[in-house]
């Protein structure tokens, strides 16, 4: 059994020297070089929905515990799920800065550093208070930086080509 | 893609199968990286035309159903798949580059579907065609 797997495998080494397989890939990690700007984005735009309903929610005015209680936890959950993709969204900013862009987009972008600078404190702003502004311009500086991946990407693209 | 596909598999593909018709739900296909086309990967067929896609805190749903468990995608977002969007997932959700990610694909980065599994020998056969969760 084991020479017939050895000779199956020495036949199979040989076809594929001659007509070589495409390679597919199944994972995602650093070494597969993929990356992409929409889960900042899109933590980006949970933010600013989050922050959309934190100031729609009412506050019970009558005297009903159980109203209030409806209602803190209705804003406890927004504000979870606002720090969560706050956090979200500056981890893949970071990702895209750290891993993603490399020198020479700084000849395409000289303001990438400190773009993303700028989108990772507002990220942090974000954590720290329900401030419509602020949600729209994270969601704007995620934008930016996506169209900078987008670019560098094109760029790439091109390249190969 | 573990535990449908190992590292280092060989496996036969179809390019004639989605000229016949279209990809189904839970099939394992070969897809272009929408923003990197020389890119190949294989991935699982999870959402066809027509379908209502969610992603809410980390929970993948199609039409309502849960497909996928919590991943490293806690964002929201919801997909209606038109004609030719296909949503393409890998088996585990947590390592994997996929629509998730880069959002539905369309039919014509479908390569082909993975249709027999040659090597190794212990991985012998037809793919099974689903391993999501329904």
């Amino acid at each position: 059994m084991a020479r017939l797997f050895h000779i199956l495998q020495r036949l199979g080494e040989s076809i594929e020297r001659r007509f070589p397989p495409q390679v597919a890939y199944a994972h995602c990690d650093i070494p597969c070089g993929i990356y992409n700007s929409f889960p900042a984005v899109q933590a980006a735009r949970t933010v600013q929905k989050m922050v959309t309903q934190l100031l729609e929610l009412k506050e019970p005015t009558a005297e009903d515990p159980r109203a209030m209680l409806e209602y803190l936890n209705a804003v406890t959950r927004r504000v979870q799920i606002k720090e969560e993709h706050a956090q979200l969204c500056k981890k893949e900013l970071l990702i895209l800065w750290t891993d993603y862009f490399k020198p020479e987009h700084l000849k395409m972008f000289p303001d990438l550093h400190e773009r993303v600078w700028n989108a990772t404190k507002l990220c942090s702003k974000n954590k720290q208070s329900v401030d419509p502004k602020a949600a729209n311009d994270l969601l704007e500086a995620a934008h930016e930086i996506g169209h900078m991946w987008e670019k560098a990407e094109a760029a790439k693209a091109a390249a190969a080509r | 893609m573990e535990p449908a596909l190992e590292w280092g598999q060989r496996l036969l593909v179809s390019r004639v199968a989605y000229r016949i018709r279209g990809p189904k739900s839970g099939e394992l296909v070969i897809v272009r990286h929408p923003s990197r086309p020389q890119l190949l990967l294989v991935k699982r067929v999870v959402g066809v035309p027509g379908d209502d896609v969610r992603l809410e805190s980390g929970v993948l749903k199609v039409n309502d159903t849960t497909v996928a468990l919590a991943s490293s995608a806690l964002f929201e977002a919801h997909w209606h798949l038109d004609e030719g969007a296909y949503f393409v997932k890998g088996d585990r959700s947590d390592g994997s580059a996929d629509s998730r990610t880069f959002g539905p694909v369309n039919r014509s980065m479908l390569i082909g579907k993975v249709w027999l599994s040659y090597w190794p020998p212990h991985r012998w056969g037809l793919p099974r065609r689903s391993f999501v969760l329904r």
